[in-house]
C-alpha cells in the first residue's frame, strides 16, 4: 500500500514538469504556431535556473531567469516562423539542437554541482491530513501547487475572455481573424513567447526543484513527449492534467516494477516512457481526428496574400 | 517598429541564390564566433584553427572524409524521406539498430571469408535500420501517426536496446559497455587515406545510384509525384502508402548503413558513442542540399569539417564540445531565415 502511495506521490511530482511544458505549448499550437523546440528550450530553462539558483540562491529568481530565456528562446521561434515565415518544422528542430548544445555549452561548469537552497515542501493545512489524497497531492512544493491552479486559469482565458478568442481565432482562421480586427501576428508573438516561458519553467522545475542537479540532455526527450501529449490533451488545459499525471503514473509503475517482483531487465525499464507515450498516441489515433486541433497549425501566415 | 513589405519574385537566378545562402552562413558563422568569445577565446584562431585542422594536412583531410562518411548516408536517409515530404527524425536510432543488428552477426554468427562476411553485416545494417523504420511507417500509414514525434521518440527506445546489449550480454571483459574488438573478417577495407574506409565508396555509389532512381525511373517519378503532390499523385494512380513505406524503408537502411560503417570501418566494435549525432546532423545536410544527392556530398563534407573543427577546439583551445551542435544549428537558422529572401523582395518600411 505505501508503495502505491509513493508512485502516486511520485507519478504528481514528476508529471508536473510534463504539466507546465504541456500548457505552455497547448498556447503556443492554439495560435497557429507548431514549436518543435520544447526539448530544446526545457534544457535551456534547467540550465539556467539551476544556474542562477546556484550563484544567487534565490529560488524565486531562478524560476524567472527560466521564464525569461525561454520566452527568449519562444521568440527566436517567433521571429522565425512569424516575420521570416520559415518552415516550423525546420525552426522547431534548429531550436532543439540550439537549446541542446547551448545548455551543454554554458553547463559545462554547472555539472556536479549541489544546491544549496531547495523548494520546501509545504502541507495545506488540513488537506494535507487526508488519508492517503493527503499525502498524494497535498504535501508538495509550490511549483506543484501552481500547477493544479494553472490549467483551470488557462481554461478560464481560452474559453471566457477576449483573449482566449483572439488566440484560438489566430490558430483557426487567420485571415478572417484579422479582418475581424484581431492583430493576428501580434496574438501568435505572444503565445509563442509565453508558451516558451512556461517550458522553460517546466525546465527550472526539473533541475531546481525536482533532480536538484543539472546533467546535460537531462530532459531525456521530456520535451518531445510534451508535443504528443498536446495531442492526447486535445489542445485543452484541463486534459492536460489526465494526460501529465497519467503519464507520470504510468512511467512511476513502469520504473517500480521490480518491486512488484516483475523480472524485466532493468535498463530497458528506460524505454517506458517512450512506448507509453506512443501508446498514447496509437490510442487516439483510433478515436479519429482530433477536434481542437487548430486548423491554421504550422501554416506560415502572409498577410499580403489577403489582398 | 518596422514593417516588412514583401514583393513576390518571378524568378530567382541561381547566382541569387549562391549569394543568399553564402550569406546566410557568413551571418551563422559569426554568431557562433560570439559564443566562443563568450568562453574567452578568440573566435578568429578558432575559425582559423577549425581549418588548418580539419584541411590543413593530409590527418586532417582522412579525418574530415571519415566524419562524412555516415553523414552522407543519414543526409541520403533524410533526403530521401523529405524528397516525399515525409520526416524521419530517427536517423539516430536506425543507425543504432542498424549497428546492433549487424553486430548481433559478428557476436554469434559463424566466421565467414571478409568478402562474404561484410556483404552479410552490411545488408543486416541496412535490414535493421529499415525494420527500425518501419514501425513509424506503419504507425504513420495505419494510424496517421506524425512521424516526426514518432521517429524521434523511437530514437531513444533504439539507443536503449543497443544499451541493453552493451551492459548485459555485450560488455567487455573489462565490464565496460562496448563489445570485444571485432575479428579482422569484420572490418572495412582501408583505402589509404588515414581511416578512410570502404564506406565511403558504398556511400559514394548509393548517390549516383539514388540520383539515377530519383530522376531516371518510374518509381523515382513515384516518389517525386508524391512528395510535390498528394492529389496529383493519386490521380496518376500512385497507391500513396506503399509508396510512403517503401520510402520509410530505403531511408531507414540508408541510416543502418551509416551504423554498419561507423563499427565495420572505423571503431571495430559497438559502444555508445558510435555516432556523434550524425542521424540529427543529417537533418542539417538534406535540408541545405534540397535533397539532392550530389549536393549532399557537399554539404556533408562542410559540416564534417565543422565537427572535426569542434573536436580539435575542445583539444586545443578547452571549449565545450556542444560548440560543434551549437554552430549547426546556427548554420540551420540562418539558411532557413534566408529562404524568405530567396522568393521575395523584402522591403523593410519605417512607421
Amino acid at each position: 500500500m505505501t508503495d502505491i502511495i509513493t508512485i502516486l506521490y511520485a507519478a504528481i511530482a514528476s508529471g508536473t514538469i510534463i504539466l507546465y511544458a504541456t500548457l505552455g505549448e497547448i498556447i503556443t499550437e492554439r495560435s497557429g504556431i507548431l514549436n518543435l523546440g520544447v526539448e530544446g528550450i526545457m534544457l535551456m530553462g534547467a540550465f539556467f535556473g539551476f544556474y542562477v539558483a546556484y550563484t544567487t540562491e534565490s529560488l524565486v529568481l531562478a524560476i524567472l531567469g527560466a521564464a525569461l530565456i525561454g520566452g527568449l528562446m519562444g521568440l527566436i521561434h517567433a521571429f522565425m516562423s512569424i516575420t521570416l515565415r520559415a518552415n516550423q518544422v525546420v525552426s522547431g528542430l534548429a531550436l532543439t539542437m540550439f537549446g541542446t548544445g547551448a545548455s551543454a555549452f554554458f553547463g559545462i561548469d554547472m555539472v556536479g554541482k549541489t544546491l544549496k537552497v531547495s523548494f520546501e515542501i509545504i502541507e495545506i493545512p488540513i488537506l494535507s491530513k487526508i488519508p492517503m489524497l493527503g499525502k498524494i497531492l497535498f504535501q508538495h512544493n509550490i511549483l506543484v501547487y501552481i500547477a493544479f491552479i494553472l490549467p483551470l486559469i488557462l481554461w478560464y482565458i481560452f474559453n471566457r475572455t477576449k483573449w482566449g478568442l483572439a488566440l484560438r481565432s489566430s490558430g483557426e482562421e487567420p485571415l478572417s481573424s484579422e479582418i475581424m480586427g484581431i492583430k493576428v501576428i501580434k496574438v501568435r508573438y505572444v503565445a509563442t513567447i509565453v508558451g516558451g516561458v512556461l517550458v522553460g519553467i517546466s525546465g527550472a522545475y526539473l533541475s531546481v526543484a525536482y533532480s536538484k542537479l543539472w546533467v546535460e540532455g537531462m530532459t531525456h526527450g521530456r520535451g518531445w513527449i510534451t508535443i504528443a501529449l498536446v495531442i492526447f490533451a486535445n489542445w485543452n488545459p484541463l486534459i492536460a492534467y489526465g494526460g501529465a499525471y497519467l503519464f507520470g503514473g504510468l512511467t512511476q509503475l513502469g520504473l517500480n516494477l521490480q518491486k512488484f517482483d516483475i523480472a524485466f531487465p532493468i535498463i530497458l525499464l528506460k524505454s517506458i516512457p517512450y512506448l507509453f507515450t506512443l501508446f498514447f498516441l496509437f490510442i487516439i489515433s483510433l478515436k479519429g481526428k482530433r477536434s481542437n486541433l487548430p486548423k491554421a497549425l504550422g501554416i506560415s501566415y502572409f498577410r499580403e496574400k489577403r489582398e | 517598429m518596422f514593417k516588412i513589405k514583401l514583393e513576390q519574385k518571378k524568378r530567382v537566378s541561381s547566382r541569387e541564390e549562391l549569394v543568399i545562402t553564402l550569406t546566410a552562413i557568413a551571418i551563422a558563422l559569426v554568431l557562433a564566433g560570439i559564443f566562443i568569445a563568450f568562453n574567452g577565446v578568440n573566435p578568429f584562431e578558432a575559425f582559423w584553427k577549425v581549418v588548418t585542422s580539419a584541411l590543413g594536412s593530409p590527418y586532417g583531410i582522412s579525418e574530415t572524409i571519415v566524419k562524412s562518411i555516415p553523414l552522407i548516408f543519414t543526409g541520403l536517409a533524410v533526403a530521401i524521406a523529405l524528397n516525399s515530404k515525409l520526416w524521419n527524425i530517427g536517423a539516430e536510432g536506425q543507425l543504432f539498430f542498424g549497428a546492433t543488428f549487424a553486430t548481433a552477426f559478428i557476436m554469434y554468427g559463424p566466421v565467414l571469408p571478409k568478402p562474404l562476411e561484410l556483404t552479410v553485416i552490411i545488408i543486416l545494417g541496412a535490414v535493421g535500420g529499415a525494420l527500425w523504420a518501419s514501425i513509424p511507417a506503419l504507425l504513420k500509414i495505419k494510424f496517421k501517426m506524425n512521424e516526426v514525434i514518432s521517429t524521434l521518440l523511437l530514437n531513444y527506445v533504439a539507443i536503449n536496446i543497443a544499451d541493453y546489449f552493451l551492459f548485459g550480454p555485450w560488455k567487455g571483459k573489462d565490464n565496460f559497455p562496448y563489445t570485444p574488438e571485432f575479428p579482422e573478417q569484420a572490418r572495412m577495407h582501408r583505402l589509404g587515406l588515414g581511416r578512410v574506409h570502404l564506406g565511403l565508396i558504398i556511400a559514394l555509389v548509393l548517390v549516383v545510384l539514388l540520383f539515377i532512381i530519383l530522376y531516371y525511373t518510374k518509381i523515382g517519378y513515384k516518389l517525386r509525384l508524391t512528395g510535390s503532390s498528394l492529389k496529383a499523385a493519386k490521380y496518376a494512380g500512385i497507391n500513396i502508402k506503399s509508396t510512403m513505406f517503401l520510402v520509410f524503408l530505403i531511408s531507414g537502411a540508408l541510416a543502418g548503413l551509416a551504423g554498419v560503417a561507423q563499427i565495420s570501418g572505423i571503431e571495430y566494435k559497438l559502444h555508445q558513442h558510435i555516432s556523434s549525432g550524425y542521424g540529427y546532423t543529417g537533418i542539417i545536410v538534406a535540408w541545405l542540399a534540397r535533397s539532392n544527392p550530389f549536393i549532399i556530398v557537399i554539404f556533408a563534407l562542410f559540416l564534417s569539417v565543422l565537427l572535426k573543427g569542434a573536436d580539435s577546439l575542445q583539444i586545443a583551445m578547452h571549449l565545450p564540445a556542444a560548440v560543434g551542435v551549437v554552430t549547426q544549428s546556427l548554420i540551420l537558422f540562418a539558411i532557413l531565415g534566408s529562404e524568405l529572401f530567396k522568393n521575395f523582395n523584402v522591403k523593410f518600411i519605417r512607421r
